[in-house]
């Protein structure tokens, strides 16, 4: 038989357990929300062509346009843009989350959508660059 | 007159950092992804090497991308534009691959650190471990491309 302290430990400690679950759920969805974000800006900014900064290393002056022509660098913008869509994401996500945390189920559908994501990016540039090699 | 390339005298020096600080990020990522794997295999509340690589990683991997970015431009100009579009544009090709894998491991690597670092709920301590694993996996093929692209030409080469 249990004695009463002990079965009052065992009440207790339930709570606090559910509360750490949900901290761990918040701080992972979090971190997913911002892998995905930034997943999804960077391959954005290749296929619309938004308005970036462009580096000309010749002249060495910033520019901002749409394509980065001849000797123009547009990585630093791509990189730009998608951090700070991760940014955003990550900033969105834990103010969203302050007051009702994610659930188990959704916390595996947004791990799923960053993984998906993530993969499909990667594929894509593999693809599009080493493609016309073979 | 036309102004020098951003960091043009200097680019080896940047090159050697990037390149040593590069192979460090080798390791430590490869550490991380073994210690996440451990972790979601474990019922362990913690693990004292996830601890440390989700600390170390992180700011190896911000050196290592910030000195390649400085070199960047050097290299578009005396590198890629004057040689390598001309005579290897497959090279030229592969170490475009390489700057959008290393800009696309840097979330995997922040994020799979983070997750790694404090496990504290068993029902998402497993969700470290593929982020770890595919930014190990991108890291390495980042480090040979750059290893077989300087191996055709590196910035500070003779003409």
């Amino acid at each position: 038989m249990t004695a009463p302290a002990a079965r009052d430990a065992t009440v207790d400690r339930a709570p606090a357990v559910d509360a750490a679950a949900e901290c761990a759920r918040r701080r992972a969805v979090v971190v997913l929300a911002g892998i995905a974000a930034y997943a999804a800006g960077y391959l954005a900014v290749q296929l619309s062509h938004p308005p970036a900064p462009l580096y000309d290393p010749v002249h060495r002056v910033w520019l901002v346009g749409r394509h980065a022509h001849g000797m123009l660098m547009g990585y630093f913008g791509q990189v730009l843009y998608a951090a700070v869509a991760g940014i955003a994401a990550v900033i969105l996500t834990a103010l969203a989350t302050r007051r009702r945390p994610p659930g188990p189920r959704a916390t595996r559908l947004i791990f799923g959508l960053a993984l998906a994501l993530m993969v499909g990016v990667i594929g894509y540039y593999v693809v599009t660059v080493v493609g016309p090699l073979i | 007159m036309m102004a020098a390339v951003f960091l043009q005298g200097s680019a080896p020096v940047w090159l050697l950092l990037h390149a040593v600080v590069g192979f460090a990020v080798v390791g430590a990522v490869t550490h991380l992804a073994v210690h996440a794997v451990a972790l979601a295999r474990s019922t362990a509340p913690g693990n004292r090497g996830a601890r440390i690589f989700g600390v170390v990683l992180p700011a190896l991997f911000l050196v290592a991308f910030a000195a390649g970015l400085l070199l960047y431009p050097d290299w578009r100009v005396q590198v890629r534009g004057a040689v390598l579009d001309v005579r290897a544009p497959a090279a030229s090709a592969l170490f475009e691959l390489k700057e959008h894998l290393a800009a696309l491991a840097l979330p995997l690597v922040l994020g799979a650190a983070v997750l790694a670092r404090r496990p504290d709920a068993r029902e998402v301590r497993w969700m470290a471990a593929p982020f770890a694993v595919l930014g190990a996996t991108l890291v390495w093929v980042v480090a040979l491309l750059g290893l077989f692209i300087t191996a055709v030409r590196a910035v500070g080469g003779l003409p």
